[in-house]
């Protein structure tokens, strides 16, 4: 559909900007996800667990990362061990899109003075932008062992040491 | 008169879409700095001899200069904590995906009587997104000579060493403004 002029419509783009800022303007916290968002765990055998993070479309992917390390430090306390090994880990994007768009068309407002019905071609611009959302989702399996962690090996994490240096990033939801 | 009105308008749209895109091209590309609006380097500790080191590029900034700035961090990083070496336990780098945009032509019909009309149009385009990269590296860090063998290690004074042009040319004359 013809618009008479679309330039000064600025109004159109903030509209769905501000739906997606009303909708989900707070950072996960570090909470248990129950299928939603937040950590989860799986015991996969004795000393073997699979622990996911999921965040929402807030929470930047170092924060995913940091809270599914904290987690599996935590566990691996909870569980009497001293240190755990990441067997293997990933993380998951999923992105979906929100777009709007308008129509310009030039030069309407002169068009038909004085006249009865006539037909019109034109030129037009169809102009678009689509905005990216995207939220990340980690998970890592690790498997937990007491004593001192080996030197040479590189994926394993001291869980008391993991747990001191991200302790100033977690944040709980208030009670 | 009319005819004249349309053919301004539509030149006028012509030279503001143009302008856009040749704007959008012209971004300087990030360079080697802490993190701001425009991307730059962030590292957080992990473990005490542990670290994540992130390099965040704007839209102008080439993969390879986000990889090269990211390692030459992680070698700043080392040095700067009293080591030597450092070993990457991880590396990845993920391209994100920007807001999508286009002016798209299209061509239109209808019909129209006095101020009113009616019509169909369709845009005959798509929009292209900006792309720009971020590099993850999680590193250890070591005193003392880097194993011989170790493929994933490296010294942390030779790889300054090797990057520093890169780095410092990046900052377009600048040099003195490294941060630290």
């Amino acid at each position: 559909m013809f618009s008479s002029s679309a330039w000064g419509r600025p109004w159109l783009a903030i509209a769905p900007l501000l739906f997606l800022i009303s909708a989900c303007a707070m950072e996960t916290p570090y909470q248990p996800g129950e299928g939603g968002y937040g950590y989860e765990e799986q015991q996969i055998e004795g000393n073997r667990y699979r622990v996911i993070f999921a965040g929402n479309p807030s929470t930047p992917r170092e924060t995913v990362q940091n809270y599914l390390l904290y987690r599996s430090a935590e566990l691996t306390l909870q569980n009497g061990f001293d240190y755990f090994t990441v067997v293997d880990r990933d993380v998951e994007r999923s992105t979906r899109y929100y777009s709007h768009g308008y129509v310009d068309d030039f030069g309407f407002h002169n068009r038909f003075r004085g006249r009865s019905f006539r037909r019109f071609y034109r030129p037009s611009f169809y102009s678009s932008k689509a905005y990216p959302v995207s939220e990340y989702s980690s998970i890592a399996n690790i498997v937990m062992a007491e004593g001192e962690k080996p030197k040479d090996e590189p994926n394993a994490y001291d869980a008391l040491d993991v747990v001191q240096q991200l302790q100033p990033l977690i944040r709980q939801n208030a009670e | 008169m009319i005819c004249n009105f349309r053919r301004l308008s539509f030149l006028a749209a012509s030279v503001v879409g143009l302008a856009m895109a040749l704007a959008a091209c012209a971004a300087s590309p990030t360079p080697y700095q802490a993190v701001g609006d425009d991307g730059g380097y962030a590292d957080q500790q992990l473990e005490s001899d542990r670290y994540r080191v992130t390099f965040e590029g704007n839209d102008a900034t080439s993969r390879e200069t986000v990889e090269d700035f990211a390692l030459y961090r992680a070698a700043e990083l080392t040095l700067q904590t009293g080591n030597d070496y450092f070993r990457v336990v991880s590396k990845e780098v993920e391209p994100i995906i920007g807001a999508v945009r286009g002016v798209s032509p299209g061509i239109g019909i209808g019909i129209g009587t006095g101020n009113v009309g009616f019509g169909l149009s369709t845009a005959l385009g798509g929009g292209r997104p900006d792309y720009s990269y971020v590099t993850y590296l999680d590193i250890i860090v070591y005193e003392g000579e880097k194993p011989e063998n170790d493929r994933e290690a490296y010294s942390a004074f030779d790889v300054i060493e090797r990057l520093k042009p890169a780095v410092t040319g990046s900052v377009d004359g600048d040099e003195g403004e490294v941060a630290e």
